[in-house]
């Protein structure tokens, strides 16, 4: 091999350092900022919701949407489908009520018993989309998201009403898939925004 | 007051405070694992394609082929890289000093509305305090 052999090497694995670094570090840190960014965008229209009267500042569920989206903000950088996952095999919500500790989906069932119908569709869309922030970041952040990134792409190739139709499909596929973890992360981030 | 916790309370709370931090800890070395794993890959793979070099050239010779070899076009693609990483970096500077400097002004505002406001506890720039990492 001669020596401008061995400097294509060289530069070749300094590139995949550089990469490396690109998404261990700074990719990772602007996935966890642009997620803080969208969920701090979220708690003002709670906030503005809540300004128009559209609910009490004071009623248990605009708290616990806004301790929880505060859990989420301060533990953002935690949000991982991996930390997804453990959390729901390790915290289930028995070993929250042994604690003495109410899940979020105990407190939300609560908070929101004599809600009138209109407000409550708007507090489960706020849920929703908190949930929707939490689901993406989720798998944003995983070494392994190159994957997800190629079946968007796939996705965004069909035509334009396929596309959504597959794209809901898929997003509410994953969802149901995670409906047990994200129980268990919505109720560790509102123990955690409450702190 | 509350009420304080019985011993069979405290116990359980105990459990699950020791159950959080075990599944923590858990992502924590996975995540080392695969963060660190990944590097070592590459540095041993570039270790063992220079390693055979020894005794035949020197670090000189190598760089200086790799300077004289790269044709304009990588030179500019490097450039451009270089720059696009430079203006990221500074307009992430300009963002958190934009959000230090609103956000007191945002929390009085809405304390003056909501005055049991609750706050996500981000520091000022909107970076994690560095007692919540890990």
């Amino acid at each position: 091999m001669n020596t401008e052999s061995y400097a294509q090497i060289l530069l070749f694995g300094l590139s995949v350092l550089t990469l490396w670094y690109f998404f261990f570090w700074i990719y990772k840190r602007h996935s966890v900022e642009i997620f803080r960014q969208k969920m701090f965008e979220l708690r003002d229209q709670l906030f503005d919701e809540a300004m128009a009267g559209g609910i009490s500042f004071d009623h248990p569920a605009y708290k616990i949407l806004r301790t929880t989206m505060n859990g989420f903000l301060r533990f953002g950088h935690r949000v991982t489908l991996l930390e997804f996952i453990l959390t729901g095999v390790f915290l289930k919500k028995s070993v929250y009520r042994a604690a003495g500790r109410i899940s979020f989906n105990e407190a939300w069932g609560l908070a929101t018993k004599n809600v009138p119908k209109g407000q409550m569709e708007k507090l489960e869309s706020y849920r929703q989309k908190m949930n929707d922030l939490v689901v993406i970041q989720a798998f944003l952040s995983t070494p392994f998201f190159l994957l997800f990134l190629v079946v968007g792409l796939v996705l965004a190739r069909l035509p334009g009403s396929i596309y959504e139709l597959c794209k809901r499909k898929v997003f509410n596929y994953i969802s149901s898939m995670l409906k047990d973890p994200l129980n268990s992360v919505e109720s560790t981030a509102m123990v955690c925004g409450s702190n | 007051m509350s009420k304080p916790k019985t011993a069979a309370e405290l116990k359980a709370e105990i459990e699950f405070l020791k159950k959080g931090q075990f599944a923590l800890g858990v992502v924590s070395v996975i995540n080392t694992f695969i963060k660190y794993g990944s590097f070592t890959l590459v540095v041993r793979y570039l270790y063992l394609a220079v390693s055979t070099l020894a005794g035949k050239e020197t670090v000189s010779n190598i760089v200086l082929s790799l300077v004289t070899n790269l044709s304009m076009n990588q030179w500019m693609a490097y450039a451009m890289a270089g720059s696009g990483v430079a203006y990221g970096y500074s307009q992430r500077r300009l963002r958190m000093n934009t959000v230090e400097r609103l956000q007191s002004r945002n929390e009085q505002l809405e304390l003056a509305v909501d005055p049991n406001r609750t706050s996500s506890l981000l520091r000022s720039n909107g970076e994690t305090r560095p007692e919540d990492k890990r």
